[in-house]
């Protein structure tokens, strides 16, 4: 965990406002924001450890709190970074697939095994040898149901087409097995740069199904600069995109319902997008 | 294809000659292979795959435009119009389509393509990745002729159903992340497997072919299931 103090802002800050409220200390509201009152609780926390009370989350502070119980925030301030290409992902988006006639974000047949009729379907929903279908009520009635791995883990109706990350409207990666093996959890917010647009954007990690992690939703593509209007043609084909993962960065799995939500956290946690230094 | 094979025939007979019409037939030919259209199975310009040439440089795998009369239309309404090719690189032609099976339409934006290349260049594992899973077709060359070797399937999201004991609804994918030749008689393919309705979970599985008593018999050699 990084060393906090007044000032600092962010959902580790949040964290250790919870500790201290759960030693009756008051520092205020766990807002994340280490006002006076947070510096106030924090002094009398090192005063009861027999630390010096200067206020300030450190290394000894931090090993007082932990023997007492508190789990720190993980250190989001370790990123990882990959540059790939990027091929279109539209899984999770309402209007993905559906029945003949009705236009979609991508080819019925990219949903089987294969990409033949005979193939299996593992791209939506199927249920009993019938695709489950879209009621009243949700996004696009009649339509089918495509997943992500990432989902609303608090909506337990597995064909509530709003319990995945809908590529449509969220900018999501697909996460790259490097970034697995280096702790990164689905749910994560990353950071996307096109070296080609010299744009960035804000994300998450919303599905899995491309170890290379060379694959994005329709709308971190389309927030990034390209032209893309669906997941049946064209993709990014040389390694021009920047991923930069930040582990931990979602600890608690929190589904975000728009775009506005991750960067409102991303800007909270104050993670950085920016990439000037690869120019 | 007919008229390639033609054009083929007339090379050899007239290129030896030093005669102006054989000049003329080489120089025609050249122009139509550098055009693309190759001599032999397909004719139509081919796009040679990078990363997929065989250790010797004799060969690589090619997405080459199928003869107009070959092209159908599948039930979304695509052209299939390319496919998945062996091609001769010295001098560069056609030699084996994989596949009819991986025929598919220029405008699209799968299939993805690998190659798998024995050491001595003489076996091939062509990996094609579609939206949702990938396949593998195996070739060795014998007697100069690129035969397909009968190499039993696998599904490693179907090994994963049956390894977590998972029943219908079940959305996911696979991908072949790599293959290796040992030899020309073993065939190391590892697949990732993800499943993406509740539980999600994904699966590292290693198989490997094996070679022996005239047939190729696939088994498992790992399998690692992992949960979020």
């Amino acid at each position: 965990m990084r060393v906090i103090q007044l000032g600092s802002v962010g959902s580790d800050v949040a964290n250790w406002q919870n500790f201290l409220g759960t030693r009756d200390l008051s520092p205020g509201r766990s807002d994340g924001e280490f006002d006076i009152d947070t510096k106030t609780a924090t002094e009398s926390f090192q005063e009861e450890a027999g630390l010096e009370a200067d206020g300030i989350v450190g290394r000894d502070t931090l090993a007082a709190a932990v023997a007492l119980g508190f789990q720190p925030a993980p250190d989001i301030s370790k990123t990882l970074e990959i540059k790939v290409p990027m091929d279109i992902d539209v899984d999770g988006a309402p209007n993905a697939y559906g029945p003949p006639g009705k236009p979609t974000l991508d080819f019925e047949l990219n949903a089987h095994e294969g990409a033949t009729s005979s193939g299996t379907i593992v791209g939506y929903i199927v249920i009993r040898g019938r695709p489950a279908i879209q009621q009243d009520g949700d996004p696009f009635p009649g339509y089918f149901i495509s997943t992500t791995a990432f989902q609303d883990l608090k909506n337990p109706n597995s064909l509530d087409p709003r319990k995945y990350v809908d590529a449509s409207k969220i900018n999501y990666v697909v996460r790259a097995h490097i970034a697995e093996v280096n702790g990164v959890h689905l749910g994560d917010i990353v950071a996307v740069h096109s070296l080609r647009h010299n744009s960035s954007v804000f994300g998450i990690v919303g599905d899995t199904g491309h170890s290379s992690g060379a694959e994005g939703s329709l709308a971190l593509l389309q927030a990034l600069g390209y032209p893309f209007t669906s997941g049946k043609t064209g993709s990014v084909d040389e390694p021009e995109i920047i991923v930069r993962y930040f582990p931990g960065s979602n600890p608690d799995r929190h589904f975000f319902r728009d775009q506005a939500q991750i960067d409102s956290e991303a800007n909270d946690l104050r993670l950085s997008k920016d990439f000037s230094a690869h120019h | 294809m007919t008229f390639a094979i033609l054009v083929g025939g007339l090379i050899q007979r007239f290129v030896p000659t030093r005669h102006g019409i054989g000049s003329w037939v080489w120089l025609f030919a050249l122009s139509l292979i550098s055009n693309g259209l190759a001599v032999g199975i397909s004719s139509g310009p081919c796009r040679i795959l990078p990363g997929t040439g065989s250790p010797n440089g004799k060969f690589a795998l090619a997405v080459c435009k199928l003869d107009k009369k070959d092209w159908r239309t599948n039930s979304d309404g695509l052209t299939l119009d390319e496919s998945l090719f062996i091609i001769g690189l010295k001098p560069r032609r056609t030699l084996q389509e994989i596949s009819e099976s991986y025929r598919h339409s220029s405008s699209a934006s799968w299939p993805k393509y690998k190659a798998a290349w024995s050491a001595d260049s003489s076996h091939l594992a062509a990996i094609v990745r579609f939206r949702r899973n990938s396949e593998l077709t195996g070739y060795a060359l014998t007697n100069g002729q690129w035969a397909r070797l009968n190499l039993p399937s696998f599904d490693p999201i179907e090994d994963m159903k049956t390894v977590l004991k998972r029943e219908e609804p079940i959305t996911g994918e696979s991908e072949i992340v790599a293959a290796k030749w040992h030899g020309v008689l073993e065939l190391r393919v590892q697949a990732e497997a993800y499943i993406k309705t509740e539980p999600t979970a994904e699966m590292t599985v290693t198989y490997a072919y094996n070679f022996g008593q005239g047939e190729w018999k696939l088994k498992v050699v790992d399998r690692r299931t992992r949960n979020e």
